[in-house]
């Protein structure tokens, strides 16, 4: 059976009879799975998150039109893959569009490595192509970012797919079509041209038996990587050796391997295919050819029925199972931090809401839910119902375990008005991150606000050069031209009215929020951000006879009543105090009233045990001031 | 047809026709302009190299011309030589190279004429008035180096020391802090020190250590220069060692402010390998800084403020924007290695202002420095300008006269630095980007008038208007570094150092004294 089944392997190069029914079943099969592929891209994995990144991948390229841009890539080889993929993965901007690019992608690694099998000899296994598109798409499902990595990978293959199919002849001849891809390859693809020389040098070893061209090969690829990347283009040994390829420094040091091994398999991919596949004809097809003979009807059999009708269940169940695995290989963590941070970024607060409503607690995305809640109108009234800490962290992010937090600093304080702080963040993030559309954008609109408009020009005209946000740019470099001090302009006019005008200097990060918010008040009493940010801060530090104090600032806003966790922190003080606290003509609702009485009666029921958590309390006051004030944290899901 | 072929044929083509066009585009036009309207006034361009003087050796100054019209025509034409005609279809103009060589070459202390014509969208073709430039009969160093860094930066992880080569438009690396080759972000380079406009002899500092460049060899040496200045003997290098401090402010156009906590100045004997402290350079209730040699090696001038705050961890401490710096000097002789008295040479009770950065010509004769507002960083202080003081005139009559020059604009101006042939200046100034500094190049006759600056030419005229890294400490020099940027990076990354002892004086900067998030030569 065994001896059978080995056969049926042999006969894979198939009659043409066989192949057609074989290459129908294969295009209907290949166009669900790539149909497929591209739906879980778009819709499942949302490509757009991966550009959007933030300091999940600080290694995502930018991408500026122009000589300037493209110049430095002409520096070292694989830089013109560089730039293309720098090119193409801005395309993952609009979801659908960044699916098709990396679908596409996947599917030219199909085709590649299918033509490859058939190039030699095994057309019947081209199914084996599938395996590269899977692992294409593997790593995005982990958010991470190889696409320079594949895409150098796709070149090297097609490449190695040339010199198979040109077939050179004499050795002369082979040398020379060799050296000339090779040169023309490490220039264009840089160390991915490993891959190349290596299915080379195994092709020519185990095919045409070339021994001595294979040892040549091997030589001259060396001598190819250290010619043109040491000499010629100046960038060191190791550098030359890794630098487009998954363990290259940048993606070891930025990315730390996360989601590299479906990258690693797809680069041992062809090579160990083609390895196999010559060792199986060398060694294995020479002793069994013999006992093949005697299990002619069962082979026939076999690739008869076989692949008409059982194949095409086969393949369905595979795909199945490969959706399944893709599905559950999917990271969920990540891929919510990141639409917190996307959705944030847009300014799309109900999506924040709800992605940091599936998130374990951290203080980030109670950062983010606390921003939300604020531009929802639903701070003051629900900002418990989300697990809060200290109020340094879970309003500013400002503590030293966060590290890297600028990033998503930088909105919270555009939208304060803090606009040195803004730009502080911006100008770090640039530096981590890269020249992020997004960083520019923002970084113009603090310099323009500021009236700095010279440097604001400058981060315009950069932004202009982007692919999607040169409108923006270039609306506003004309307006500039119009308008200089933009007068006209009703984002600009709003910040300079809430911009911190009285200067103190601090050292970087280490200013309290109270202190903040309250200078942007003396700036703008009718700043509610601030104020709201202020009573927060009292809220979560506990300090609510501040919170008292601050109660006449609500005339200046357009509050109908007093928000709930002020009336429960009214409550609270005045219990403390034992008497009652000028509300300046506001009163305390009865529902606030008697909801405050209960918790005090099931505090006094429960006795003297302050530690214990009673039972109702948690169930009836977990989203309440009342329970973080008493217990020293929220209620809410932790 | 085999399918092959058939792409092959279709490449071919599209070569032939990329080609085509190419050269289509690139033809050489014949313009003649038989009949033009006059405007009295000249054309407006950016960068602005209109009517001022310019090296005879700078690569061509390619501009842009800030007038509608459909086509556009330049004839710069001068004493000797053929005019170069220059039709362009868009605004830019790009002025051939080797032209522009041969016209500057012919005519050295001649004037340069630019005529500029603009065909208005009616179809008639004006021509502005003519713009004049001098070509000054002293060349520039044929080189500058200088630093590119984000804006305040605190990571400093794409940053480098960069060269480029003033007769042409070429950049290249003199060492870079982000090494994609490694993976690593390397931390700041800077300071960039050379000896007398050369390159045999040059410091720079990388993260703790400096880096002494001998006649292309470098070496790592287990200490910080901080600003630093060489012996014109290139025996010794004086410098400074800062306990700086950032914060942010919250409120100034500027975010970012630097000040010293405390510092004093020291010298490098670079036969011995030694380091001294010499006393008058390192008092206990002072900051010196900025120290520079005369070119006769028998001064040190340097700056030096009063310590206005006792409480070393508070940050920012008090008064610490009341920290004015003085101009002094002191005398030395290299052969006994002794140090005379402190002289003031220029106090901030008179002028009211901080004076900080003094860099003398090497003929001796002016000395230019700038002055702010307060503090040590002029870089970061909108306030500050550049002033020249005759030093020649002060030997005489013994009274240190100085002045505003009259090229300062509204921003800050700050590092410049001096030609070897004392005729040129370049310095950084955030005249014309805002928080971008550039850098710019000015003429200084022998009367000590400095012309209007230029901008350092790019081929592209409107390079830097995206361009987003600030231009910073321009240092002219008349020769490119020796040492490869890989041999330096194989040094800085290597263990290998020269371990220096720091005499431990009263005035030694306490380590660790304050929270120093980063030396101050990093934040320019």
């Amino acid at each position: 059976m065994l001896n059978c089944f080995k056969r049926f392997i042999l006969c894979s190069s198939g009659t043409k009879n066989t192949l057609s029914v074989t290459e129908s079943h294969q295009k209907v099969f290949s166009c669900l799975f790539f149909v497929l592929t591209y739906l879980f891209l778009w819709l499942v994995v949302d490509l757009r998150l991966i550009h959007h990144a933030g300091l999940q991948i600080p290694i995502f390229p930018a991408f500026f039109r122009g000589w300037e841009f493209f110049r430095k890539f002409m520096t070292y080889p694989g830089g013109l893959v560089e730039y293309a993929s720098a090119f193409l993965s801005q395309l993952f901007y609009i979801g659908w569009v960044g699916a098709i690019v990396v679908t596409v992608q996947a599917w030219l690694f199909y085709v590649c490595t299918a033509a490859f099998i058939k190039l030699l000899g095994w057309p019947r296994l081209g199914w084996l192509g599938f395996i590269a598109p899977i692992l294409v798409v593997m790593p995005y499902a982990q958010y991470s970012y190889y696409f320079t990595a594949t895409t150098a990978l796709l070149v090297s293959l097609y490449f190695s797919y040339l010199y198979v199919k040109a077939k050179p002849n004499g050795q002369l001849a082979a040398l020379g079509v060799f050296l000339l891809l090779s040169i023309i390859l490490y220039t264009l693809a840089g160390a991915a041209y490993i891959v190349f020389a290596l299915v080379i040098i195994i092709y020519e070893s185990l095919f045409t038996r070339r021994w001595p061209m294979a040892a040549v090969y091997l030589l001259s690829a060396l001598g190819i990587i250290y010619v043109e990347g040491v000499v010629i283009f100046g960038i060191n040994l190791t550098y030359a050796l890794t630098n487009t390829l998954p363990c290259s420094p940048e993606n070891l040091y930025f990315l730390q391997n996360r989601g590299a091994l479906p990258v690693y398999m797809l680069y041992m991919l062809v090579p160990l295919t083609i390895l196999s596949f010559g060792l199986w004809r060398e060694f294995v097809k020479k002793h069994v050819s013999k006992q093949i003979e005697s299990c002619k009807p069962v082979i026939e059999i076999l690739s008869r029925y076989f692949p008409s009708k059982f194949q095409c269940v086969i393949k369905l169940v595979l795909l199945a199972c490969i959706g399944v695995a893709l599905f559950l290989s999917i990271s969920n963590f990540s891929r919510r931090l990141l639409e917190t941070d996307y959705y944030a970024s847009r300014r799309m607060w109900s999506e924040v809401l709800k992605a940091a409503r599936r998130l374990p607690y951290n203080n980030y995305t109670t950062f983010e839910a606390n921003r939300a809640l604020y531009h929802t109108g639903r701070l003051s009234n629900e900002m418990f119902s989300y697990p809060q800490q200290f109020p340094q962290a879970s309003l500013l992010l400002m503590d030293p375990s966060l590290s890297q937090s600028e990033w998503k600093r930088i909105d919270l304080f555009i939208d304060l008005g803090f606009l040195n702080g803004a730009e502080q963040a911006l100008v770090d993030s640039l530096e981590t991150l890269g020249m992020r559309p997004l960083v520019l954008q923002r970084l113009a609109l603090v310099k323009m606000a500021k009236g700095q408009i010279a440097g604001a020009r400058v981060y315009l005209g950069a932004l202009g050069k982007t692919l999607f946000h040169s409108r923006w740019a270039n609306n506003y470099l004309k307006l500039l031209d119009s308008d200089p001090n933009l007068l006209t302009d009703e984002r600009i006019q709003h910040l300079r009215t809430i911009m911190l005008d009285k200067d103190r200097a601090y050292p970087f990060y280490r200013y309290s929020g109270d202190n903040l918010f309250h200078n942007l008040l003396a700036k703008n009493k009718q700043n509610q951000m601030a104020f709201e940010y202020l009573m927060a801060f009292y809220l979560l530090s506990g300090q609510i006879d501040k919170v008292v104090a601050n109660i006449a600032r609500l005339d200046d806003y357009n509050y109908s009543k007093i928000p709930r966790f002020y009336e429960e922190a009214i409550l609270l003080y005045s219990f403390q105090i034992k008497k009652s606290v000028d509300l300046y003509g506001r009163q305390i609702s009865p529902e606030s009233m008697r909801y405050f009485q209960d918790f005090l009666r099931i505090r006094r029921d429960h006795g003297t045990n302050k530690r214990a958590v009673p039972y109702d309390h948690k169930k009836h006051y977990s989203d309440s001031y009342l329970f973080y004030f008493t217990y020293g944290h929220g209620g809410a899901r932790r | 047809m085999r399918k092959q072929y058939q792409y092959w044929l279709t490449a071919l083509v599209l070569v032939v026709l990329s080609v085509g066009v190419l050269v289509y585009q690139l033809r050489a036009e014949n313009v003649s302009i038989d009949s033009y309207s006059i405007i009295d006034r000249q054309a407006k361009i950016r960068p602005d190299y209109s009517n001022t003087v310019i090296p005879g050796n700078i690569a061509p100054l390619n501009f842009i011309i800030k007038e509608d019209g459909l086509h556009y025509f330049v004839r710069i034409r001068s004493m000797q030589g053929e005019p170069i005609e220059i039709f362009s279809k868009t605004a830019k103009i790009f002025i051939p190279e080797k032209v522009w060589h041969k016209l500057l070459d012919m005519n050295r202390g001649q004037e340069l004429f630019y005529e500029v014509f603009v065909k208005s969208r009616d179809g008639q073709w004006e021509r502005f008035e003519t713009m004049k430039n001098k070509i000054a009969a002293e060349d520039i160093d044929g080189f500058v180096a200088y630093r590119k860094i984000v804006p305040g930066s605190q990571s400093y992880s794409d940053m480098g020391i960069y060269q480029r080569n003033l007769h042409n438009f070429d950049e290249t690396v003199v060492m870079e802090s982000y090494l994609r080759e490694h993976g690593t972000r390397h931390g700041c380079v800077n300071c960039h020190t050379f000896h007398n406009n050369r390159t045999e002899l040059m410091t720079f500092r990388k993260s703790g250590n400096s880096i002494l460049v001998k006649d292309g060899q470098p070496k790592k040496l287990g200490t910080k220069f901080g600003y630093a200045s060489w012996h014109p003997s290139g025996r010794l290098i004086i410098y400074s060692l800062n306990n700086v401090v950032q914060v942010q402010h919250f409120a100034r156009s500027e975010v970012r402010d630097v000040f010293d906590m405390d510092s004093l100045i020291a010298y490098y004997n670079v036969d011995t390998q030694t380091i001294k402290v010499p006393p008058q350079l390192a008092k206990k209730e002072r900051l010196e800084n900025y120290p520079t040699w005369s070119p006769d090696g028998r001064y040190a001038y340097f700056c030096s403020g009063p310590k206005l705050w006792s409480d070393l961890k508070k940050v920012p401490p008090e008064h610490y924007d009341k920290v004015k710096y003085d101009l002094m000097r002191v005398s030395y002789d290299i052969e006994t290695d002794t140090w005379g008295q402190l002289e003031t040479v220029l106090t901030a009770q008179e002028t009211g202002l901080s004076i900080l950065e003094p860099r003398i010509s090497p003929d001796g004769r002016w000395l230019l420095f700038c002055m702010c507002n307060y503090g040590p960083f002029p870089v970061y202080q909108q306030s500050s300008d550049l002033y020249l003081m005759d030093l020649k005139a002060a030997e005489q009559t013994g009274e240190y006269e100085y002045r505003r020059l009259e090229i300062n604009s509204d921003q800050s101006e700050s590092w410049h630095s001096w030609s070897s042939n004392s005729k040129w200046i370049a310095f950084s100034s955030k005249r014309d980007y805002g928080v971008f500094t550039r850098t710019y190049f000015s003429y200084v006759d022998d009367t000590g008038k400095v012309y209007k600056p230029i901008l350092m030419p790019q081929k592209d005229p409107l390079f830097y208007d995206s361009y987003l890294k600030t231009y910073s400490v321009p240092e002219l020099i008349i020769e490119p570094v020796r040492a490869a940027k890989e041999k330096l990076g194989r040094i800085v990354r290597g263990s290998d150092k020269i371990n220096i002892d720091m005499p431990i004086t009263m005035a030694t900067p306490e380590a660790n004294a304050v929270p120093s998030p980063s030396p101050p030569w990093e934040d320019r």
